[in-house]
């Protein structure tokens, strides 16, 4: 016999997302999950995010990394405090990972706890992890036709950064057309430009999460 | 390969079903897949083969829908399927038939990732 059942497949983690965010939301924490291909520079950008904002904010991380603790390292050295997962294999990190990292740090009292994402541009769109917002990185040297292959990333994500942008003279890249792609994807989500390596545009993106930390602790 | 993660989820939710329903034999599993996660269809299929083996029914079947991108067009409302869909870049530049717009259309379908019966005795 035929049973009807239309379940979403990911409902479990979508679930345990829910569940995470509502903890989340009871500490006024805002969430940032941090989404990428391999190498588009989302531990430097953290490293430097952290060091920008150390003094305003209560901030931790927790790093997804399939294999080593290298990242996490990183992190620690600017001395925000760092929860490493490794996923043994898995292409991308989901809730019940989460879960468990949050039991190994103290989150009540965060402003904002980053959580940067297995380097993989498809499948941690996929699966939420109880954050506010996703913010996708795109490097110039990945090439500007990233959001027309994956656009399911850029659809969801609310904020998206160009990094590397210290390497436009050298690179064929149209930043102009990639804004317009994927703002046609995605009309909500803010574009920044920027360097994580000699900080160029990192005020705006600064100035973003100010500005989200603030309308997290009003609501 | 997050389609062995989708396989685990989908099977998760298959036994729970096969239990609820007081069923002992599967043969069948639909799912509805949309275009926009990328989700290789023979990939979906091998994953799941592997995670069938360890159940009573390892003959079960799975059937897998493609479901198409549509897009709302964000100035007159036209819904409309976009040409060339395969290519992504055509469903970004993909021009409203009615209106011509080619910007900030709505997604409508092709997000979805559903499983949508089971066949069971
Ligand atoms: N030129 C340039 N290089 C950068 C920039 N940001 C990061 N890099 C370099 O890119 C490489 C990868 O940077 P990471 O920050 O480790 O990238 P990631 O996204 O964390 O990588 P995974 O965690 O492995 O996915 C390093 O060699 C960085 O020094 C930038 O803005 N400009
Ligand atoms: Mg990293
Ligand atoms: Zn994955
Ligand atoms: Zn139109």
């Amino acid at each position: 016999m035929k049973i009807p059942v239309i379940r979403k497949i990911l409902e479990t983690n979508e679930e345990k997302s829910n569940q995470l965010r509502e903890k989340f939301d009871k500490n006024k924490t805002l969430v940032l999950n941090l989404i990428s291909s391999p190498g588009a520079g989302k531990t430097t950008l953290l490293e430097r995010t952290l060091s920008s904002l150390k003094s305003d904010f209560k901030m931790g991380v927790i790093e997804g990394d399939i294999q080593t603790t290298a990242d996490a390292q990183r992190i620690a050295k600017t001395g925000v405090s760092t929860v490493q997962i490794n996923t043994e294999g898995a292409c991308h990190l989901d809730s019940n990972m989460i879960f468990a990292a949050t039991e190994k740090m103290n989150i009540t009292d965060l402003d904002i706890l980053y959580i940067e994402n297995v380097g993989n541009l498809v499948c941690p769109a996929e699966f939420k992890v109880g954050e506010d917002f996703k913010i996708a990185l795109l490097s110039i040297p990945e090439g500007d036709d990233k959001p027309e292959k994956y656009p399911l990333l850029f659809s969801e994500a609310k904020v998206l950064l160009l990094n590397k942008i210290d390497l436009l003279p050298y690179l064929d890249f149209d930043v102009e057309k990639v804004k317009k792609v994927v703002k046609s994807l995605n009309n909500d989500i803010e574009i920044f430009p920027v360097s994580a390596k000699t900080g160029e545009g990192f005020d705006a993106w600064l100035e973003w999460i100010k500005n989200e930390v603030k309308k997290k602790k009003q609501n | 390969m997050h389609e062995m993660s989708i396989a685990q989820s989908l099977m998760e939710i298959v036994k729970q079903e096969m239990e609820k329903n007081n069923m002992n034999n599967l043969l069948k599993v639909k799912v509805r897949a949309g275009k926009i996660n990328a989700i290789v269809p023979d990939a979906l299929q091998v994953c799941f083969d592997i995670l069938l083996q360890d159940t009573p029914w390892p003959g079960a079947v799975l059937e897998i829908e493609t479901v198409p991108i549509k897009l709302k067009c964000q100035k007159c409302g036209t819904i409309f399927v976009p040409k060339d869909e395969d290519l992504f870049p055509s469903l970004i530049q993909s021009p409203c038939p009615k209106c011509g717009t080619d910007f900030g259309h709505e997604i409508m379908s092709g997000k979805e990732l559903l499983i949508e019966y089971i066949e069971a005795e």
